[in-house]
């Protein structure tokens, strides 16, 4: 699994420097590629953009989703990752503040895989990333690689 | 005696029939005629109850019950003269006529009086209005929520997580008053999470719609026991339960009612040795009504006004944690649902907290 890339696509700087450090203290030793808004996260996965070029054969083991981000919204990148072919199997967990109904019916309506709430406390929320990453960067086997 | 045999008498005069000549179609045009009017009119009234029994809430019912006697009184006139035809009984006609009079004149004239507060009644175009307001205003209230959900708890998160980092990374430069500082701003962050949380469940359940259906409240209840139990399997609490008690409620609804209380007894009676919580259904007071009872800490019964008041707490949290929601929250559901909570208890003696729920059977 070594090389397999997590995408976090989070707006906000604590957030992102906590689940990095969740990650770290969880010894998961992937490369962690943070995006910070809708558009960007689309940018990075289709090879568009700021990301021009990028090997986009290298897709993540898993996307980490924020909800509210700038631009495009965290439900407007997972309709459109579902809508393309290159990018409808991949895990995308939703990883946000919200517990309403109306975003865990709209993110799993949408295709979501996993739909976790951030908790205020940093011991459960490194809990939280520890069996989210266990899950989908081990025990989950990924989709198979598209040839093309 | 005299004033009857005049009503019922025929006083020499002809029936009706005799003015017609008798001529068949024409007293058969009448016969039917009246007689349908009179079928029509003795069947308003009666649809009309219908309506207003199905209808309690329907503002100036007596009106219609004056209505149905003047209907009714109208088409007994129409019955005379199909009686007439045959029978010169007029004296009768005339007296059930002034009755007809009288009964009209009756509803005309409070027709009058009431027609300026019928006025005031809101049309349905009012009601749409007014309504689509309350639906704007709970758009807001739901957008100021989900706001509070989202965009409150960041920061915190922030807090609390830095606040890990700095005891964790740099423990050594910190001396123990320093940690113990950290700790208690950890605490907090944590105690403003669950507050929070516990006021968007508050504002929820107001908002949520309710699906009202058939509930075993025994079976909701020992399920959350079950899940108390296993939180602290170690606590020794004799469990009293009344088995097969109904409702119609709202499945989800109920349960959050069920997890409060129950769970406050299990909270209240945790410094017991071997504590006892009992759920069952009492009809005292001549209403039946759901209780929850415990051997626990309990409440004195002064302040009993304020326990279900919102932040309201009545321990403090050193010496039973909570945020002081629990309790509106509960109150709310069963408001919602028409019902009345009320408690009962003296300090050091257990409490005991009863609900109903108007759609109750059992």
């Amino acid at each position: 699994m070594v090389g397999k890339v997590i995408l976090l696509v989070e707006d906000n700087p604590d957030d992102e420097a906590l689940t990095v450090r969740a990650l770290k203290k969880n010894n998961i030793i992937n490369e962690i590629v943070v995006v910070r808004d809708g558009v960007e996260a689309l940018d990075y996965l289709f090879g568009e953009g700021a990301h021009a070029g990028r090997d986009t054969s290298m897709v993540p083991q898993v996307i980490l989703l924020d909800l509210k981000l700038p631009k495009l919204d965290g439900l407007g990148v997972l309709r459109r990752l579902r809508a393309d072919a290159r990018t409808k199997l991949l895990p995308v967990v939703l990883l946000t503040s919200s517990n309403e109904e109306e975003d865990l019916l709209n993110g799993y309506g949408l295709g979501a895989n996993s739909y976790v709430r951030k908790p205020v406390d940093f011991d459960q929320f490194k809990e939280a990333i520890r069996q989210l990453s266990l899950y989908w960067l081990v025990l989950n086997e990924p989709p198979p690689a598209r040839r093309s | 005696m005299e004033f009857f045999n005049a009503l019922f008498s025929s006083g020499g005069f002809q029936p009706h029939g005799f003015c017609y000549q008798w001529n068949t179609g024409l007293v058969w045009l009448n016969v039917l005629s009246d007689l349908l009017i009179a079928l029509a009119y003795f069947a308003i009234p009666v649809i009309m109850l219908r309506f207003i029994r199905k209808r309690r809430d329907l503002p100036f019912s007596w009106m219609f019950a004056l209505f149905g006697v003047f209907i009714v009184a109208c088409g007994t006139t129409h019955l005379m003269e199909v009686w007439n035809l045959w029978h010169a009984q007029y004296w009768l006609a005339g007296a059930i006529k002034a009755i007809t009079a009288a009964a009209s004149l009756l509803t005309a004239g409070l027709l009058v009086q009431v027609l300026q507060q019928a006025l005031q009644l809101p049309s349905t175009q009012q009601w749409r209005e007014a309504n689509a307001e309350m639906t704007a205003a709970n758009k807001e209230l739901e957008a100021f929520s989900y706001s509070v959900s989202h965009d409150l708890r960041a920061p915190l998160r922030s807090i609390d997580g830095f606040s890990l980092a700095l005891l964790e990374d740099y423990s050594e430069k910190l001396d123990d008053e320093g940690k113990k500082h950290l700790e208690r701003v950890r605490a907090a962050t944590q105690r403003m999470g669950a507050l929070i949380d516990d006021l968007l469940n508050l504002s929820r359940v107001t908002r949520a719609s309710m699906h009202l259906e058939k509930v075993d409240v025994s079976a909701v209840a020992a399920e959350v026991i079950e899940s108390l139990q296993k939180t602290q399997p170690e606590r020794r609490v004799e469990i009293r339960m009344e088995p097969g008690l109904q409702a119609t409620v709202d499945p989800h609804l109920l349960r959050i009612v069920l997890e409060n209380l129950l769970g406050n007894a299990w909270k209240f009676t945790s410094k017991r040795a071997l504590a006892c919580i009992e759920f069952g259904k009492t009809s005292g007071n001549g209403r039946a009504a759901f209780f929850v009872r415990d051997d626990g800490a309990g409440f004195d019964p002064a302040y009993a006004d304020r326990l279900f008041g919102a932040f309201q707490r009545l321990h403090s949290v050193s010496e039973f944690p909570g945020t002081g929601i629990g309790l509106a929250t509960v109150q709310r559901i069963i408001h919602r649902h028409g019902g009345r909570i009320w408690a009962e208890s003296s300090a050091g003696q257990g409490a005991t907290f009863y609900f109903t729920l108007t759609k109750l059977s059992s």
